[in-house]
Formats: C-alpha cells, sequence, structure tokens
C-alpha cells in the first residue's frame, strides 16, 4: 500500500467502515509509514475532538424540563389516545378498515343493481360466481319465458302435446310447492326440455289466476358444478326486466329460475316455497 | 405476543417506545439544534419528531437501529419546515466548487478549545455538516447515514471525505488567525 492509498481510505478506516483484510494492509502501511500514522493519528484525534466539543457543549443539552414535558405529553397521547382522532392516527386499523368500508360501497352498488332478497347469513354462502351465474342466466331464463312460454301459449293451452316422463317428474316437482302455496289454483301446461341460446332448460309452464308463470331448471354442467355444495340451501336472487320478475337460486345441482310478471313478493314467494321444498 | 399485531395494547406499545425511542431524545436534540441553530426551533422539531415517531411506530422493526429511523424521521421533518419557509436551495455541484477551494490536505492545529471546533464546524457547509455531524458525534454507519439522509453511501463517503478537509481547512484558518501554532499534527483533547 502506498501513502496516496492509505489517504484515500483512511477516512473509511477512522469510520471502521473496510473490510478485516483490508484493515490488516493500513495497519501494515502505518507501521512502517511515520507520516501516515502521524496523519492518522491527528484524524482520529479530530474526530475525538468535534465528538466531545458538541456531546459537551451545554448549548447542544436539552433541557430538562422540556425533556421531562415531552416525556408526559408523548406518554399520554400514546396511552389515552382514544375516538375518531386517535383511530385515524393508526394506520395499521384505519388502512383495513377503508378498505373493507371501500367493498362494503362496491358491494351495495352490485346489490342495488341487482337486489338481493335473501337474509345476511344466507347471503354469505353465496360466491361471487353463483350469484353472477344467477343472475346472467336469469336474463336468459326470461327471454326464454318470452321465447317460449308466451309467444307459444296457445300450444300450450291446447293440451294436446305429449310430456315425456322427465317432464312429469319435473312437473311434480314444482306442482306441490304452488298448490302449497296457492292451495289448489294452479295449473300445469307443460312441462318440456327447451335450448335458448345455447343454454339447455327444463322449463315448466304453469298458469295461475290468468297469469303465465314459468319455471326453468339449468340442466348445463356449468350448475352442476356450482351446485357442488350439495343440500345447502342458498339465497334467492331477484332481478326484473320488461315487467318480467325472475326469481332464481340454486338446489341439489340445479339453477332454478322462476319468471311471471306477477309482482316481486308474489314471484319471490313461490320461489321460496319451491326452494324450501327441494332442498328438503 | 407479536408485537407488530394490529391490537397491541396502549400501555405496551408506549413501554416498547420508551424503551426504543426515549433514549435517543438527547441525540435528537443534538442533530436538532445543528439544523435550526435556534434552541426553540429545536425543540419544537424534536417534539414533532417525536410524535410522529409514536404515530409511525408500527412501521418501525423492534430491535433495529431505533436512532437511524428516529433521524431519518427528523431530517424529513426539517426538509419539509425548510421547504415551506422557502429557504431551500438548489447548489449545481457543491462538492465539486468546494473541491476547488481546497488545494491542499491542510494540519491540524494543535491548540483548539470546544467552542472554536463548534465555530469552525458551522462553518462547513450544510450537505457536508450534517454528514460529519452523522458520523463523528452520533457515530452512526455509512449505510445508516446513507438511510438517515436518503442518499447514496458513495455520496456519503465523499461529502464525509471533502466534509472533514474542509473543517480542517477552517481549523487551520482559525488557528493561523489567531497566531496558534499548526505544525503540531495532536490538537487537545
Amino acid at each position: 500500500m502506498q501513502c496516496r492509498d492509505f489517504r484515500e481510505i483512511s477516512e473509511a478506516y477512522l469510520s471502521d467502515e473496510l473490510l478485516v483484510e483490508t484493515n490488516l494492509q493500513v495497519f501494515r502501511h502505518m507501521e512502517n509509514c511515520r507520516n501516515c500514522r502521524s496523519d492518522f493519528a491527528a484524524r482520529r484525534a479530530l474526530r475525538k475532538k468535534i465528538r466531545s466539543a458538541v456531546v459537551e457543549s451545554p448549548e447542544f443539552v436539552m433541557s430538562n424540563a422540556f425533556e421531562r414535558n415531552l416525556a408526559a405529553k408523548l406518554r399520554e397521547s400514546a396511552v389515552a389516545k382514544s375516538g375518531w382522532r386517535g383511530f385515524f392516527a393508526m394506520p395499521r386499523i384505519l388502512v383495513p378498515t377503508l378498505a373493507a368500508l371501500l367493498i362494503a360501497v362496491v358491494a351495495s352498488f352490485v346489490t342495488y343493481q341487482y337486489p338481493f332478497t335473501g337474509t345476511t347469513s344466507e347471503f354469505a354462502t353465496i360466491g361471487t360466481g353463483l350469484t353472477g351465474y344467477l343472475t346472467e342466466v336469469s336474463f336468459k331464463a326470461i327471454g326464454n319465458h318470452k321465447d317460449c312460454a308466451l309467444e307459444k301459449m296457445e300450444k300450450w293451452e291446447s293440451g294436446n302435446l305429449p310430456v315425456s316422463e322427465d317432464g312429469m317428474a319435473m312437473a311434480d316437482k314444482v306442482i306441490g310447492p304452488l298448490r302449497a302455496s296457492f292451495l289448489d289454483d294452479v295449473e300445469i301446461l307443460h312441462s318440456h326440455d327447451c335450448i335458448y341460446e345455447g343454454r339447455r332448460f327444463s322449463h315448466v309452464i304453469v298458469r295461475r289466476g290468468g297469469r303465465t308463470l314459468s319455471v326453468f331448471f339449468d340442466r348445463s354442467s356449468e350448475s352442476r358444478h356450482l351446485a357442488a355444495e350439495e343440500g345447502v340451501k342458498d339465497s334467492i336472487i331477484c332481478n326484473k326486466e320488461n315487467g318480467m320478475q325472475v326469481a332464481s337460486f340454486r338446489v341439489n345441482g340445479y339453477g332454478v329460475f322462476v319468471i311471471s310478471d306477477m309482482p316481486e313478493s308474489e314471484n319471490l314467494e313461490i320461489a321460496r316455497s319451491l326452494s324450501d321444498s327441494m332442498s328438503v | 405476543m407479536f408485537r407488530g399485531s394490529l391490537f397491541v395494547g396502549k400501555e405496551e406499545k408506549w413501554a416498547d417506545f420508551e424503551a426504543e425511542a426515549m433514549p435517543h431524545m438527547n441525540s435528537l436534540f443534538r442533530n436538532a439544534m445543528w439544523l435550526t441553530q435556534d434552541r426553540d426551533l429545536a425543540e419544537d422539531l424534536v417534539q414533532d419528531t417525536m410524535f410522529e415517531a409514536i404515530r409511525s411506530f408500527h412501521r418501525y422493526e423492534l430491535g433495529t437501529n431505533c436512532k437511524a429511523w428516529l433521524t431519518r424521521i427528523m431530517h424529513n421533518l426539517n426538509s419539509k419546515r425548510i421547504y415551506k419557509l422557502g429557504r431551500m436551495r438548489v447548489v449545481d455541484d457543491p462538492e465539486d466548487k468546494l473541491a476547488e477551494t481546497i488545494p491542499f490536505e491542510p494540519s491540524i492545529p494543535e491548540t483548539l478549545t470546544d467552542e472554536e471546533v463548534i465555530t469552525a464546524i458551522r462553518k462547513v457547509p450544510d450537505p457536508f455538516r450534517d454528514v460529519i455531524l452523522l458520523a463523528d458525534v452520533e457515530e452512526f454507519s455509512y449505510k445508516d447515514i446513507a438511510f438517515v439522509l436518503g442518499v447514496p453511501i458513495g455520496t456519503v463517503m465523499s461529502r464525509l471525505y471533502r466534509g472533514r478537509r474542509v473543517l480542517r481547512q477552517e481549523l487551520t484558518e482559525y488557528a493561523r488567525n489567531y497566531g496558534f501554532g499548526t505544525e503540531g499534527r495532536q490538537i487537545a483533547g
């Protein structure tokens, strides 16, 4: 090591920032170089002098009164902090709370767009995927109701069309709860399978008090997949479009959609009775 | 109990803060005096720093360098204070300019009092003085100084080297003006 090298790293050596190997080189150089040894001693002395001058100077010493006063204020602030001011000063709590609030606002907006009628505990069992599925298929079911049930009403009213065994079984699932709800004032017009916009439904058409009601069962693999929680009663999702009410729910492997032009409460009542009887 | 959890008790939090942060108040005050050059302003700065620290204490990892963390908060608050006062100056390249003014390595005067050393430190430009004080008075490592000032370690080393050289120059000038000898290498300590 040359004297020039030593001067370059002597400050780092003074601050104890060098590697052990380099420290050793510096030490060896100083052993053999009187000038550098002397220079380093002066630098070290200056460092000591700077520290002692500042630390021991009364000018840089905090007053006891200020220290005590500040300590008391800090303690009071830390221990007695409460209320909204304290709450907002705690980012660890504030940030998750604001995040939860934001989620709640978004959820409220979605619920407003797609009204939810179940109880709070029921809502908790529904995932976003299922809610989205029921909402999406609801609008297809409304289209199918118009296209299949209402447009072809004469065809169903004739009563001349045969009903398959599957259709009969499906109609049986529907007629019991409906009669329980509306006494005997219900009539099954027809039960069949139909396809609307690429989705296959089992369709039961019901007449009650001069009004036509459709109950659709989605038989697609998507609904079966979503029905993995067998026997669990989910909430009923309500939607409406062009004066048609649809109440949808999932039960035992099916997405079920009840559609009519009845008031929402009545349509929902039918869906509830179906949901209750089918999930047993 | 995990101290960093959401529901740390207030007393527990205060106990941690008291143990970790309060012992550094004197050091903070020294720093604040250099930053503000005024006792009242220094006290305000220390108070603001400690309140900011207690609010942000959940971000501090227990057992790490609390003194460096507090000092960093103080420097940040002081920068805001200066900015509000409109006194923030941007210097093109102070390090190069300073280097040009110091053509040689000055020796260190023999006999200097504390007051003379402090007067000389005051004459060192702010960026260099900050590093000298953090390194030599507060005994921070280069890494901690870089953290406190938010600059690369290379800048810390450069400022420290140049700052100490400026300081020696100031001390030599001071001694020369007052007729002290400058031949000796050892200063009074």
